[in-house]
């Protein structure tokens, strides 16, 4: 009894006390009595000024209908915290690097990363400096209170499940957390520190090389701001052979590999593989303009979206996702305008070699022969207990975090960390009623930088990549380290928004973005970013668009998961007529032959083609093997190999492994068939088994926010590979996270869904209702009512209403 | 009978209505006034067993009425990796085994003619207490362990049993039992290799005129003789990895007498291989006693051998490198060459550059896996700072960390893997000007592998002034280390920090735990 005793009061091991944990009252089974939604119930909020209603629909979103745009704020806190109260905190937690204080020591390493990257520093710079009297400090006030509201009401049994097996209670919401979650959208989508692994290339293959291989301008053109030309354009040059390996490359990569852990997210680009598109009127079946959005980020249970319908009469009418933590619709609509976002992938982020006074203990950095104060934080890591843990000393100059590395010290400036919150600017865009006016309001939006395509009601399409981009000095070369003793490598301002890529109503009838090189480089515009995404899906949605001048919302929805791959259309000629004259590949060829290029769930070739891809990134550019011999430094992108394959005789086919043979173009893609056809059947069995079909080999994996296997849906078949409009690959854990698609008529219509569900508790009904609809690239009706009475019965699974509070 | 269900169905009712206004801290206060009040032949133990389950059954049955349970099973119950009904048999056999304790506490505390009501209310509010105690935090968040990562370490008891070399020769001391005698006099020149799992140790010494290797039962003391040679020699011996077996090889000094190439089973039987030529036992390639492949050198080449006949399987040239170290599996071997740190084959086929000529890699060591391979380098950064890294052969990759600590950059030297390879033990010295005046300060700190999140500063070592030589690399076991400071040798307890000081001139050659 003993034993029992102190597991239930203490707990061992990774349990949490299991008294408190299995008590059916107050523990872990209290969460199934708050599992459904009552059908009425109230709240009350300090500071409301008037009674708030909010319907919630059968899919669970609230519709919430206040009399001021605060109280309608405060109601978006209450509900969103009712519903993700714990993914709210761990969130906001992420970034500011206090996970320790929730979950103790095993975060500890995620916490260091984050503390020496600045959020928290530069969320509170940004909070001093916030007017407390601006749009943007209301509606965060107004949110942290409808929060914290729900956080004074709640029961036992409202305590998220995630508490429970944390042994946990929740903290209180502040505008600062808000703004540390805005951070945090900055890191995944604009943290790309090239110049971190830039060296390891320079130092395998030497510098011009390594340009070529890593260009500033991607190869195949087929821009985000139209260029006139209906197909895409190839401006393919042979590459510089690669020079002799410096004795120095084991070594400078062991210290990249120092570094970069903390860059693992801005290496994969996994995050960036996001569409969007519109189409005008003239081009659509029934004569409205269209808009997809079609965002892909982590694919989290709970979803990173929460869907919601604002209205305040008169002044927001406003529908769509908002992220929990901040107060506004990101992704959405109005009665007029439709709107959605990709990210541009810009480079915003640079590196300054400082000159520090002492190499242990250093408290001024050089600039400008003078010695200038270094600002010096101590970070303090506490456990759930309070105790501290760990302790860093995170220095700042001017520009931003110094990190100590071996190859001296390195201090940061990106955009994320002197960005405000961009709240007021959605918050006006939500009361834009047509194309120009959402694109003046979203003209102040600082970031991170995103390709905004927008529709309205009177048949108008734009885009425009938005941000904030900054003014280098001399070439404008953001891909260097530059020497920070010198003021005059400072940044030297910001674009102006009239200089943003960007296009109105073009002739083609429509504008897409899936991530590709904004500008075409024809153009000669400064330096924007690199390490642009392949434009497979830009090709992609642009050739389905420009076949067909009847798109319906239907067609569009089906874009979604559009199994067509460029890709594969360019690279399995290659690899076929590599293949034609081998007898040896005579299987691997007939295999690949039988295969239509398309990423359907049951076809099973699809598999052979993507391990011959990846074999001959290897055999290719073995220059860039790591001295461990298994890992490319970087990968170049497949644009790059595109271009290559024009050159047959290009030393970069040479595997230098062999000395004692020169190998060619179609040597090396015959080796890659070759291996991939051993390698599939190793994997995957005997081809006619039914082992390769794609269903079984690829999959989506949807975790729940801290891993939890059981409250995570793993395993998803969907349709959709590396290159396709629904990029399927690696862990399957990135992928589409909100399909939106809306007709501008003349009254709005809307169909959407995302991978999850609206409540963040696991006994819920709407825990993950919509994972089935996602799989099969399905979309639900949207529910978009302009009055409350509206709404039938029959469509309303529950009322909450809200007044003031003391 | 009906008088037992009937009481079962109040104390349902009680445990149920109790859990709720108090929570489950009622069970087990609940349980033991059961245990007080009932009559020792209704059997309270039972009666409470199946009245808190039943309780709770009532209370979870109030969830399934009112709520959705069925999910909320099955992913609880997944994540204790639970099936949802073994879930829900947790949840009810939690209380019926406090419920059944605590009443039978009572039951056993209940007063008798010897106790008075005082005595039995004072029981009563010592097991709330401790009932509210056991519960402290029920409303107060916590952590879901506090205990690091990792697999667990053991808790021994106080006492330690070791061997230690001093003027007199090789000693052995018990510290339990107060034990602390001579067990090879007059020895020299002493060198001792515990065996993999701690259960033997081979040492080699000079008594006299001449030299031998023996084999001591490290629980019984018990000594057995490997070899002995007239005259001065040496010997390399290096233990098999099922510790079944003991390889060893003879060279004289001068070239005086013979060689030899030896293997020892536990009981004492030695076996000459037969390798006339060589004189260095170098590694166990596979197998122990019975056979398998040895590796031996004769200061030239190393050759992989067999063990039965030394037949020669490879031969590796040693010209040009240096530091040959074979893994403990004998699969693989790290050598530098021309300033640069590989790691090959057994054979030397393979060989890949882990670390440049600038790096300067220093003082290598092999995990016990095999797996990978802690060494010192040059920071390219800071002159007269090294770093400990650790290269992992699954990934190719070597990590090390050299972040700023709150007493600045410090040197870190003398990676030591512990027995099970989850931790190393390095040596790290903080060169730092500080406002009194510059000092020195030298620590023995203990690292998680192969991050740096985990260290634990067991003991610093030396404030003021760091003599040259560095602390030995020993663990006694997972748990225990021997530093051997300027006072002498003390083992270290790296949880508690409790030490055991040994006598100042001794030289520890093993230690262990006693249980």
């Amino acid at each position: 009894m003993a034993g029992t005793l102190y597991v239930g009061g203490v707990g061992v091991g990774p349990l949490p006390p299991l008294g408190p944990f299995l008590d059916p009252v107050a523990g872990v089974w209290s969460v199934a009595r708050s599992a459904s939604l009552p059908a009425e119930f109230s709240g009350s909020i300090p500071g409301m000024t008037g009674e708030v209603e909010v319907v919630y629909d059968r899919r669970g979103v609230p519709h919430i209908w206040a009399s001021t745009t605060d109280d309608a704020v405060r109601a978006l806190g209450f509900v969103v915290a009712r519903d993700r109260l714990f993914q709210l905190e761990i969130q906001s937690r992420e970034p500011e690097g206090t996970l320790t204080e929730l979950v103790g020591r095993a975060a500890l390493s995620i916490d260091r990363r984050q503390r020496r990257l600045g959020f928290r520093w530069s969320a509170e710079r940004e909070l001093r400096q916030l007017d407390p009297e601006s749009h943007t400090a209301r509606l965060l006030s107004a949110y942290s209170e409808g929060v914290n509201a729900w956080i004074d009401a709640m029961g036992a049994s409202d305590l998220p499940f995630e508490y429970h097996l944390l042994h946990a209670t929740p903290r209180r919401w502040e505008p600062l957390h808000s703004m540390l979650l805005n951070k945090r959208m900055g890191y995944t989508l604009a943290y790309d520190p090239q110049e971190l692994w830039r060296p390891t290339v320079e130092a395998l293959v030497g510098k011009a090389a390594a340009d070529a291989l890593f260009p500033v301008n991607n190869p195949i053109v087929q821009p985000i701001q139209p260029n006139a030309s209906p197909e895409p354009r190839f401006d393919f040059a042979e590459l510089p052979p690669p020079a002799e390996t410096s004795p120095d490359a084991a070594h400078i990569a062991m210290l990249a590999e120092q570094v970069l852990p903390l860059d693992a997210a801005g290496r994969s680009g996994a995050a960036r593989a996001s569409n969007n598109w519109a189409v005008s009127p003239a081009r659509t079946a029934n004569g409205n303009a269209l808009l997809s959005s079609d965002p892909h980020l982590e694919l989290t249970l709970p979803s990173i979206w929460y869907e919601v319908h604002l209205s305040v009469p008169g002044q927001i009418d406003v529908y769509g996702v908002t992220i929990p933590g901040l107060p506004s619709v990101i992704i959405g609509f109005t009665r007029d305008v439709a709107w959605g976002f990709t990210n541009t992938g810009a480079d915003v982020l640079d590196f300054y070699r400082e000159t520090l006074d002492d190499d242990e203990v250093p408290t001024r950095y050089l600039l400008d022969g003078d010695w200038r104060g270094l600002e010096r934080r101590v970070e303090q890591y506490r456990d759930p207990d309070g105790h501290v843990i760990a302790t860093d000393t995170v220095n700042y100059t001017h520009r931003g975090p110094v990190r100590l590395t071996d190859d001296g010290p390195l201090s940061m400036r990106w955009t994320v960390l002197d960005q405000p919150i961009s709240s007021a600017a959605f918050a006006d865009a939500s009361a834009a009623s047509n194309v120009g006016e959402w694109l003046a309001a979203m003209a102040s939006y600082p970031g991170p930088a995103l390709n905004m395509i927008v529709a309205d009601r009177n048949g108008s399409i734009a885009i425009r990549s938005t941000g904030l981009y900054p003014i280098r000095p001399d070439n404008g070369d953001g891909r260097v380290v530059r020497d920070g003793s010198l003021s005059a490598n400072d940044w030297q301002g910001y674009w102006s928004p009239e200089d943003y890529p960007s296009a109105v109503n073009p002739a083609q009838g429509f504008l897409a973005s899936a991530n590709q090189q904004p500008f075409d480089p024809a153009l000669g515009k400064p330096y924007l970013g690199a390490n642009w995404q392949s434009p497979w899906r830009a090709m992609r949605i642009n050739q389905l668009l420009a076949a067909d001048s009847r798109v319906t919302p239907e067609a569009m929805r089906l874009y979604h998961t559009d199994p067509g791959n460029v890709k594969a259309d360019l690279f399995v000629p290659v690899f076929l007529d590599a293949a034609r004259a081998r007898d040896d590949l005579a299987e691997a060829r007939r295999l690949l032959e039988e295969w239509d290029r398309r990423y359907t769930k049951d076809n099973e070739r699809a598999i052979l083609f993507e391990l011959a891809m990846n074999e001959l990134d290897f055999r290719t550019f073995d220059e860039l093997l790591l001295p461990d011999g298994r890992r490319l430094a970087a990968r170049p992108g497949q644009s790059v190999m595109a271009g290559l394959l024009r050159f047959p005789e290009s030393p970069w086919w040479d595997d230098r492994r062999t000395p004692d043979r020169i190998e060619s173009r179609d040597d090396v893609l015959a080796a890659s068939l070759k291996g991939a056809l051993e390698l599939a059947k190793r994997r995957y069995g005997d081809p006619t088994a039914g082992g390769w079909r794609w269903s079984e080999v690829r999959h989506s994996n949807v975790n729940h926010i801290l891993g939890l296997p059981s409250l995570s849906r793993r395993g998803l078949s969907v349709q959709g590979g590396s290159g396709n409009l629904n990029p399927s690959s690696g862990s399957g854990s990135f992928g589409a996270s909100w399909r939106m698609v809306v007709e501008l008529a003349p009254e709005l219509r809307a169909w959407a869904t995302y991978p999850g569900g609206q409540s963040g508790n696991p006994a819920s009904t709407w825990y993950a209702d919509r994972i089935d609809q996602w799989v099969k690239g399905e979309l639900a009706d949207v529910l978009f009512p302009r009055r409350r009475s509206d709404l039938e019965s029959d469509q309303i699974a529950g009322v909450l209403t809200l007044h003031g509070g003391n | 009978m009906k008088r037992t269900a009937l009481q079962m169905l109040l104390l349902s009712a009680a445990f149920a209505v109790m859990t709720v206004a108090l929570g489950w801290v009622a069970v087990p206060a609940v349980g033991l006034l059961w245990g007080l009040v009932a009559r020792r032949e209704e059997l309270p133990g039972i009666v409470a067993l199946l009245g808190a389950g039943l309780g709770w059954g009532w209370l979870l049955g109030w969830n399934a009425a009112v709520g959705e349970v069925g999910e909320l099973v099955r992913v609880a119950g997944g994540v204790m990796g639970l099936a949802g009904v073994g879930f829900v048999v947790l949840t009810l056999a939690f209380p019926m085994v406090i419920a059944w304790g605590a009443a039978v506490v009572g039951g056993a505390v209940k007063p008798k003619e010897k106790r008075g009501v005082g005595q039995s209310v004072l029981v009563v509010a010592v097991g709330l207490i401790a009932a509210g105690c056991a519960s402290s935090g029920a409303g107060a968040p916590g952590p879901v362990s506090s205990a690091p990562a990792g697999p667990p370490i053991a808790q021994p008891g106080d006492g330690y049993l070791m061997y230690y070399a001093d003027a007199t020769g090789v000693r052995i001391r018990s510290t339990g039992s107060v034990i602390d005698s001579v067990l090879i006099a007059g020895a020299t020149d002493i060198e001792a290799k515990p065996s993999p799992d701690r259960s033997a140790v081979a040492v080699s010494y000079r008594q006299g005129d001449s030299t031998s290797l023996v084999l001591i039962d490290a629980v019984s003391g018990a000594v057995s003789t490997v070899h002995s040679a007239p005259g001065r020699g040496s010997y390399t011996f290096v233990w098999a990895r099922g510790s079944d077996a003991l390889g060893a090889a003879y060279r004289p000094t001068g070239g005086s007498g013979s060689g030899a190439v030896l293997i020892a089973d536990r009981a004492g039987r030695v076996r000459n291989v037969g390798c006339t030529a060589s004189n260095r036992f170098i590694a166990w390639r596979s197998g122990g006693r019975g056979g398998g492949q040895i590796v031996v050198g004769d200061g030239t080449n190393i050759y992989a051998v067999d063990a039965r006949d030394c037949r020669t399987l490879a031969t590796l040239p040693m010209r040009d490198k240096s530091h040959i170290t074979y893994s403990p599996d004998g699969d693989r071997i790290f050598f530098k060459r021309a300033g640069s740190l590989f790691i090959a084959e057994y054979n030397g086929a393979n060989a890949q550059q882990i670390a440049a000529p600038r790096s300067r890699a220093e003082n290598m060591r092999w995990s016990p896996d095999s797996r990978k391979i802690a060494f010192e380098i040059q920071s390219p950064r800071f002159s007269n700072v090294t770093h400990v890294a650790v290269y992992d052969y699954a990934t190719g990759q070597a990590a090390f960390n050299s972040e700023e600590r709150p007493l600045g950059v410090p040197r870190d030297n003398n990676p030591c893997w512990s027995p099970d390879g989850t931790r190393i033990s390095i040596d790290r010295t903080y060169p730092r000007r500080g406002e009194a005046g510059d000092y020195v300060q030298k620590q023995k700190v203990i690292m998680r592998v192969p991050g740096n999140d985990e260290d634990v500063v067991v003991e610093e070592l030396i404030r003021g002034t760091v003599p040259d030589e560095r602390a030995p690399c020993s663990w006694v076991d997972n748990l225990h280390i021997a530093l051997v400071l300027a006072d002498g040798p003390r083992i270290l307890n790296v949880n508690t920090k409790v030490a055991y000081r040994m006598p100042s001139a001794a030289r520890l050659l093993y230690a262990r735990v006693e249980n």
